[in-house]
């Protein structure tokens, strides 16, 4: 190769070489700004979640949350879901004792809720609306045998219960308050 | 030499000579008066006997007296249903050998069935006294004789003093094997004129087994009406024999083509009879199209088709599809259809999808989501909600999915920016320094 041939290889090489690297640092500053400078978050559609979270999910629909992380090779979450605001200090009778929500109180068993790598997905069924609403669910969670003077409350009202997501290390949370919606498709 | 040696000498040749036209003339005049059988040389024929003693010459045979020992032997009978009377004993005094000569003659007039065909006698045999069987050859021709046949043949006893007895079979369109058996072989007080029963010796041979085409043999059966079978009794007169069959069963045997799908029990199915129907199967993702006679199967297998034989049937399997209809921001974006349990994301790329986020999905059958290997695949009907994703996203989504690729692009581009910056520094060097 002659000496002008090498040098334009070594400059169009260089230039690619910085090209690349500049505009992988800059894409992944963008998602790391974007994201509120935190590593952690919940997409949800477009929807870039961080903090605390207000979203009516629809019903008969499986719902899909993405746990990602702005540092990409990271991995692993902590899913679980409880009690809002709105149902926390209200009580019903476990095992004929009164007992009281409380903000860490798992409600997770009562939802269809699968986990994966990556990801969750959420099925609201129509026992929240119409198979029992609250007491549906504590029943799935306790057994209908063990509870009583559940409150009766409209799930589709106010967002009673909050999806608590955590990264792996539970530095990061992302607390997503729903409430119960329509049909998908269907005008909320 | 002289003449009167000569003279001498030839004296003795003439006596010589002399003696033996002598002797030719007294022994064509004994092979004469012995009439049928040959002469050997130091051998004579003393002629026929009825008892082992071979002290009573007036020989009857099958209640026949022979008359002339070259002539036919009569049996009584030589019909199968009737025992017959055979009876030749002979005795060979000489030293010699000395052929014997027998007949048999069918007075029954029906003949040996089939005979004309081929006849045999086996078993023939002639017995010296120390019991050594002596081969012999057999000569045979059928000869018309009283309406009847007659078969003769021929032996040889080569040594003294020997007995001489024999078995035949007649081949005909059956089998039918027959022996001397000889009795009152010591002579002890049987009327002059013993008789030796011929005893049937050997059951019936079957032909080999049948065969028609669809059809099993099943056995020889005494009657038409195929309920008495043959079981091997002793054939003591002429029989009809029924062959029986039935329609052979064939099976048909079931390949599914899917490890995971077991194959029906084979069937079995009567011959020349239509196989009927066959069993359905299911395999998740895929619609059961039917059996098929043929691996490619393009020969379907028909129900009402007579089985010739055994079969093979092949099952043949559709992929099933499942509709997936994309919505983004309340409108259909797109509607595809995908092979059953295709991952969500398949179907996504397939419509053209890749930069939106899927934000929900609804199941036709609103089964609830089927996640295999951390993938959402999709084994029914099924509708999908999804947002664009704004520029910034699909970048940062690009480099999520694929930063190995890219951070091992750059970091090769690096590398090799390097080594040629080296390279092209190090030539610099060099040419200043000359």
């Amino acid at each position: 190769m002659s000496k002008k041939g090498i040098g334009v290889f070594s400059s169009v090489a260089l230039f690619l070489g910085l090209f690349m690297g500049i505009a992988f640092l800059a894409s992944y500053l963008a998602v790391f700004i974007n994201n509120g400078q935190k590593n952690f978050y919940v997409q949800y559609g477009s929807a870039e979640l961080s903090g605390t979270e207000n979203l009516i999910l629809p019903l008969n629909a499986n719902s899909i949350f993405y746990c990602k992380y702005v540092v990409p090779n990271a991995q692993g979450y902590n899913v679980k879901i409880v009690p809002s605001e709105h149902l926390v200090g209200l009580d019903f009778k476990l095992n004929g004792e009164w007992n009281m929500f409380r903000n860490d109180t798992d409600l997770t068993a009562g939802f269809d809720l699968v986990k994966c790598d990556g990801y969750f997905i959420l099925t609201l069924d129509h026992v929240g609306v119409t198979g029992g609403g609250l007491y549906g669910i504590l029943g799935f969670v306790y057994g209908y045998d063990a509870i009583s003077d559940v409150p009766d409350l409209n799930l589709r009202e106010k967002a009673y219960f909050t999806i608590a997501v955590t990264s792996h290390n539970n530095d990061t949370a992302v607390n997503i308050n729903f409430s119960y919606g329509y049909l998908n498709g269907d005008a909320l | 030499m002289s003449s009167y040696g000569r003279k001498r000498k030839s004296g003795w040749v003439g006596a010589v000579l002399a003696v033996l036209v002598v002797a030719a003339l007294v022994g064509a005049l004994g092979w004469l008066s012995k009439g049928f059988q040959d002469w050997n040389a130091g051998t004579w024929f003393d002629g026929w006997f009825h008892n082992e003693e071979q002290t009573e010459t007036d020989s009857s045979i099958g209640g026949r007296e022979i008359t002339a020992l070259s002539g036919p032997l009569q049996l009584s009978s030589m019909s199968v249903e009737t025992d017959y009377d055979v009876a030749l004993y002979f005795n060979n005094n000489g030293g010699g050998s000395v052929n014997y000569g027998f007949s048999v003659a069918d007075l029954s007039g029906k003949g040996f069935d089939d005979l004309s065909v081929e006849i045999q006698i086996s078993g023939q045999f002639l017995r010296s006294d120390n019991g050594q069987m002596i081969d012999s050859y057999i000569l045979l021709y059928p000869d018309a004789y009283d309406g009847g046949y007659v078969y003769s043949f021929f032996g040889s006893v080569p040594k003294s003093n020997n007995k001489g007895g024999y078995s035949i079979s007649f081949i005909d369109g059956n089998v039918y094997t027959f022996g001397a058996d000889i009795t009152d072989w010591a002579g002890d007080g049987e009327p002059v004129g013993y008789t030796e029963t011929l005893t049937y010796v050997s059951e019936l041979s079957l032909p080999p087994d049948p065969t028609i085409p669809h059809y099993d043999f099943v056995g020889w059966y005494l009657d038409a009406e195929l309920s008495v079978p043959y079981q091997g009794q002793t054939i003591t007169s002429n029989m009809t024999f029924y062959a029986k069959f039935v329609l052979t069963t064939y099976h048909i045997y079931f390949v599914t083509g899917f490890a995971d799908v077991s194959a029906p029990a084979a069937v079995s199915v009567t011959a020349l009879t239509a196989g009927g129907s066959m069993p359905s199967l299911s395999h998740v993702g895929y619609t059961f199209e039917g059996w098929y006679t043929d691996t490619a199967r393009t020969i379907p297998y028909s129900s009402t088709a007579e089985m010739t034989g055994n079969m093979v049937l092949y099952a043949k399997w559709e992929q099933s599809f499942v509709t997936v209809t994309f919505m983004v921001d309340g409108s259909v974006y797109a509607t595809v259809q995908v092979p059953y349990g295709s991952s969500l994301s398949a179907a996504q790329a397939q419509a053209g999808l890749q930069g939106f986020s899927v934000i929900s999905f609804s199941l036709a059958d609103l089964s609830a989501p089927n996640v295999v290997d951390n993938v959402i695949v999709l084994n029914t009907d099924a509708t999908i909600y999804a947002e664009s994703m704004t520029p910034i996203q699909k970048v940062g989504s690009v480099i999520t999915e694929h930063w190995r690729v890219l951070l091992g692009g750059i970091l090769s581009v690096a590398v090799v920016f390097g080594v040629v910056s080296v390279f092209t520094r190090g030539k610099r060097h060099s040419k200043r320094r000359y």
